[in-house]
């Protein structure tokens, strides 16, 4: 089950609203790439996953998801609600604004509502995994494209960490899938050398 | 099963992945796997995203 | 320490315990590894011990509350005033 921890992972302080980046931020909470599919998509993979270690690491990155949906929530509020209306609309937040005022929805920066097409529960333990490693590095990409457009130093620490965060779950599901591989299948005998690096 | 320690070449230095990649098969993807060298503070950690340096600066510096 | 620097502290080492948590996820017979995410989240549950204790409960259903039920105060994680600034490149 779920005991909700009263504060966040990362701080998130903005002191300069911003609705522009809100609306493009809004992405990682109902977009495709989002935190809210990444969570979905692990917490319900979890039930069909063998071995001890992937069950572990689809329900932990799956929680931890869920604490980045916050943040990213949180990001958006901060960056709009001491916006004007019509900074808001300015910003192309007014069809937004209409049916939401300055609450949090699930939609992508397009305005796309949020949709359980964005997530696959394969059953089959080897491809879950592969669409998970696919997922991180389509969230690691996306914050990049935010870290992009963001120039307040309040909104880029929380994405950089964000981003780094893809970039250790998919080293984990990337573990996940070599036990899983190991545990279903039968080893040959072929060793891959590394190509030769620096120490 | 793999050893959990990142291995000492001569001079010291920690290798924090396994090298080489033993056990491949066609029409399989391997992501190495990594190995404890060492890990930064805390508040170090959380400004860098990770507690292990090793995991900090794949695919661009951002 | 104030709030903010318990809250940072406090942010700071659960973060090192989650790393260390996934990490230990896939690699299970590490005893270095489990020995410091053991470290961590006894230094972690101290200090937030101490903190629930000045500055009111982290969690429902787990935290105990002084009266009236403190669960439901201002400010909560997602409004600014709740949160520290993490800063520069102090260690």
């Amino acid at each position: 089950m779920w005991i909700y921890e009263k504060k966040l992972e990362y701080p998130i302080k903005i002191k300069n609203p911003n609705p522009r980046m809100a609306k493009y931020i809004i992405s990682q909470y109902g977009g495709p790439d989002g935190e809210l599919a990444a969570s979905l998509r692990y917490l319900s993979q979890r039930f069909s996953m063998v071995t001890p270690q992937a069950k572990a690491t689809l329900n932990d990155i799956g929680t931890e998801e869920l604490a980045h949906l916050e943040m990213i929530g949180t990001m958006v509020k901060q960056l709009t609600e001491k916006a004007s209306v019509e900074e808001l609309e300015k910003a192309g937040l007014g069809a937004y604004y209409t049916d939401h005022d300055r609450a949090v929805y699930p939609v992508s920066a397009s305005g796309t509502p949020f949709t359980a097409a964005y997530l696959q529960s394969k059953g089959d333990p080897i491809t879950d995994l592969y669409e998970d490693m696919a997922a991180e590095q389509k969230a690691r990409s996306t914050y990049e494209y935010l870290i992009q457009l963001a120039d307040d130093p309040d909104v880029i620490d929380p994405l950089r960490f964000l981003r780094e965060r893809e970039v250790v779950h998919f080293q984990r599901f990337g573990e996940a899938l070599r036990l899983v591989q190991d545990y279903l299948g039968d080893k040959k005998r072929v060793s891959m050398h590394m190509p030769d690096r620096k120490r | 099963m793999m050893e959990n320690v990142g291995m000492m070449a001569s001079g010291g230095t920690c290798i924090p992945l396994e090298t080489p990649i033993e056990n491949v098969r066609l029409a399989h993807a391997y992501v190495p796997w990594q190995l404890l060298c060492g890990t930064m503070s805390p508040i170090q950690s959380l400004k860098a995203g990770t507690i292990f340096p090793e995991l900090t600066g794949h695919y661009g510096v951002w | 320490m104030n709030r903010d620097e318990m809250l940072k502290a406090l942010t700071a080492m659960d973060f090192y315990a989650v790393d260390m948590a996934l990490y230990l996820n896939t690699h299970p017979d590490d005893t270095e590894a489990l020995a410091r995410y053991n470290a961590i989240v006894n230094e972690a549950n101290t200090l937030r011990q101490s903190y629930e204790q000045q500055f009111g409960p982290l969690y429902s259903f787990r935290s105990c509350s002084a009266a009236p039920w403190q669960w439901i105060n201002d400010p909560w994680p997602w409004q600014a005033q709740f949160n520290f600034t993490l800063g520069g490149d102090d260690k």
